[in-house]
């Protein structure tokens, strides 16, 4: 199912032996002895500790052990993400939603020319420091949390930096989304080197926060998810959207002309029209693959070489897997903040599979589920629904007020064996997903 | 009712004050109005659209800094709540939303004018409150509240304004008083999102009872029991 392997990169999340790409270095002995500069005797004795302590959270069961090995690592020496990535180029990918898939279409991407590492999933400073320690990659794809993106880029002077979107998640943790814009928006009044910002223009936020930043390409990557961008966030006034999609204000923040386009035909570049086909489901991909085709050509990959292993992505660290649960094809969907709920209820009204949604509130998921009232789920009536997850009372509440007939399960497995046979299509938030994942044994 | 067998609810700026999922507000009013056999609408006032002066229940949701001063100026130009209010309209504010209908509340580091329905004067808090929020209610006769706060305001409640609740847990009005929201006449402003009428449906009752001028007949919803006995108990632990 997965592509893993069949391109030049090497993913770093602490796999169990035999299942690291061909290639890859076992650990920080081997990779050091590939003859490139090497970092500082500091870091190298910061990040063998950091490999210990991951190995030994692994051998007890705990995981990847990816942050934990990082955060001993950078405690030993704070400055060992800036001397991994040394003088290598460095592309960081933010936003609310899409990192981790944009992440890996990028790393696919640019590993169709030159060695790339990346991480997946742990994306603060200690879970950067595995894929920063592979001295054999050319390349470094780092996919970064909105409010870590100016230490990240600050210290490894990223020569790319991707902003995806922005849009309500964990307010309990985030607050307010215009200060992430503003974070952003201050980082670049600071870069002094040469960064390319790689942004999507239909999001208002992001073109604030750009501002006046001179290195940019815009990509028109679309977003269904409306209801953070009614007004200006230079001025505040109500902003006005066109029927073609582009949009305007009194005050002179409009649009920017996309060099990056969409259409049926395929994507729309400098390059001209590089038609493709994803293995990954939705609209929301199309666009993530827009922006790694932009990423890829930045670096001096043409699209028509960089295409091939994007398309050849089918799932990415769990999501888009299909599972078989006594006989039914149950296809996993990570499912965050309303915006990607938005997103993946769309894409399930255009089929007729069963659904489970599984809600979760513990810290990483946000605990605040006021957000299930933003979220048009009445799109899911007509068709088998479950609710479960920790959560499942506010979700069945949820879908009764929107009229989805459902049932009600204690555990994700429960409700899926609850449905009648056939496809079943299941979205989990970020804690629930990963216990679905555990309790449907699949690996990732 | 003002438009004769119809409840009207209207939903102030949701895309500006809806941060929170506070449209559930509305949700909530209208399928309780419903299941008592009583028609109901929801009017969704979007800026650029009038509010109705005629209108049965306003409700305004939570919004980030200037999204809560861009909604405020609009109201205000607008004029229309400031009426409705006048004529004894049903008001439901939430969070931003209350802190709107006080004097003055503070927004990207100035202090704004409120529009002055409610005699709340808020003020920048540290740190911010941010959690499950419980009360016992004074301002009303209503069952224990149960919501989640996300503010970093602290609101200061005139000698004429009944609290609505006291804090059990949670900050609240964040005055060093205990006290929660506020109730005025048939205005009704809390820190309480969740939606805050999901979880407390005695608070959707009290508010459409006021609309309709009669008490609403008890109404079974045993999946609400058990979300308002979950998040008690979740909360009380």
């Amino acid at each position: 199912m997965s592509s893993r392997g069949e391109s030049k990169h090497c993913e770093f999340r602490g796999e169990p032996k035999g299942t690291r790409a061909e290639g890859c270095p076992a650990g920080i002995v081997g990779a050091m002895t590939s003859g490139m500069l090497r970092p500082p005797l500091r870091t190298q004795a910061a990040v063998a500790v950091g490999k210990l302590a991951s190995r030994t959270s692994q051998m007890l069961g705990r995981g990847h052990g990816t942050v934990i090995g990082g955060n001993i690592t950078l405690k030993l020496d704070p400055g060992a993400l800036q001397s991994l990535v040394g003088k290598r180029a460095v592309t960081v990918i933010t936003g609310t939603n899409g990192k981790s898939t944009t992440t890996r279409l990028v790393r696919e991407a640019l590993g169709s020319t030159h060695k790339t590492a990346s991480n997946r999933g742990a994306n603060m400073p200690p879970g950067l420091i595995e894929a920063a320690a592979d001295q054999s990659a050319q390349e470094l794809v780092f996919e970064v949390d909105e409010l870590y993106v100016p230490r990240v880029v600050e210290s490894t002077r990223a020569s790319i930096l991707v902003l995806l979107n922005l849009s309500r998640d964990q307010l309990d943790r985030i607050t307010e989304i215009r200060r992430v814009a503003e974070l952003w928006r201050s980082l670049l009044t600071r870069v002094d080197w040469k960064l390319t910002v790689i942004a999507n223009a239909d999001d208002p936020l992001l073109v604030w926060a750009v501002g006046d930043y001179a290195d940019v390409v815009w990509v028109s990557a679309g977003y269904r998810w409306k209801e953070d961008a009614a007004l200006c966030p230079n001025c505040s006034r109500v902003r006005a959207v066109n029927a073609d999609g582009t949009w305007t204000c009194e005050c002179g923040l409009n649009k920017p002309t996309a060099t990056w386009t969409l259409d049926a035909a395929g994507a729309n570049g400098p390059h001209g029209v590089t038609p493709f086909t994803l293995g990954l489901p939705g609209d929301f991909n199309r666009s993530n693959a827009l922006v790694a085709l932009a990423v890829a050509a930045e670096r001096g990959i043409d699209p028509a070489t960089a295409i091939g292993p994007i398309e050849k992505v089918v799932d990415v660290s769990g999501r888009y897997v299909t599972a078989d649960v006594d006989g039914r094809a149950v296809r996993l969907f990570l499912a965050k903040n309303p915006a990607s709920w938005t997103e993946l209820l769309h894409l399930l009204s255009q089929e007729n599979a069963s659904v489970v949604f599984v809600l979760n509130a513990r810290i990483a998921d946000g605990q605040d589920t006021s957000w299930l009232w933003d979220v048009p789920f009445e799109q899911a009536a007509g068709r088998a629904v479950v609710a479960a997850g920790d959560r499942r009372l506010d979700l069945a509440y949820r879908l009764q007020l929107a009229d989805v007939e459902h049932t009600v399960a204690e555990s994700a497995l429960a409700a899926i064996k609850n449905l009648p046979p056939g496809p079943v299509e299941l979205l989990a938030t970020y804690t629930a997903f990963h216990d679905v994942l555990k309790e449907l044994h699949v690996e990732w | 009712m003002s438009n004769g067998d119809r409840l009207s609810i209207a939903l102030l700026y949701p895309t500006v004050l809806g941060l929170y999922g506070d449209r559930g507000n509305a949700s909530v009013l209208a399928y309780r109005a419903n299941a008592r056999d009583i028609d109901a609408e929801i009017l969704i006032i979007d800026p650029g659209t009038q509010v109705p002066e005629h209108a049965d229940i306003y409700l305004l949701g939570g919004g980030e800094d200037i999204a809560q001063t861009t909604g405020c100026e609009l109201l205000r130009a607008d004029g229309g709540l400031a009426r409705a209010h006048a004529s004894g309209a049903v008001i439901f504010a939430v969070c931003a939303g209350m802190q709107i209908l006080g004097t003055s509340f503070p927004a990207d580091g100035r202090v704004v004018d409120g529009l002055g329905l409610l005699d709340i004067v808020t003020t920048p808090g540290s740190p911010r409150a941010v959690g499950e929020l419980l009360t016992e209610a004074v301002g009303a006769d209503l069952p224990t509240m149960t919501g989640y706060e996300n503010h970093g305001g602290r609101s200061r409640l005139g000698p004429n304004l009944k609290p609505l609740g006291r804090v059990l847990a949670g900050v609240g009005n964040g005055t060093g008083d205990h006290t929660e929201g506020a109730v005025l006449g048939r205005t009704m402003a809390t820190y309480m999102h969740g939606p805050a009428l999901v979880r407390n449906p005695a608070m959707a009752d009290l508010l459409l009872g006021w609309a309709v001028g009669r008490g609403l007949p008890p109404m079974e919803e045993p999946l609400v029991d058990a979300l308002r006995t979950e998040r008690l108990s979740a909360v009380r632990n």
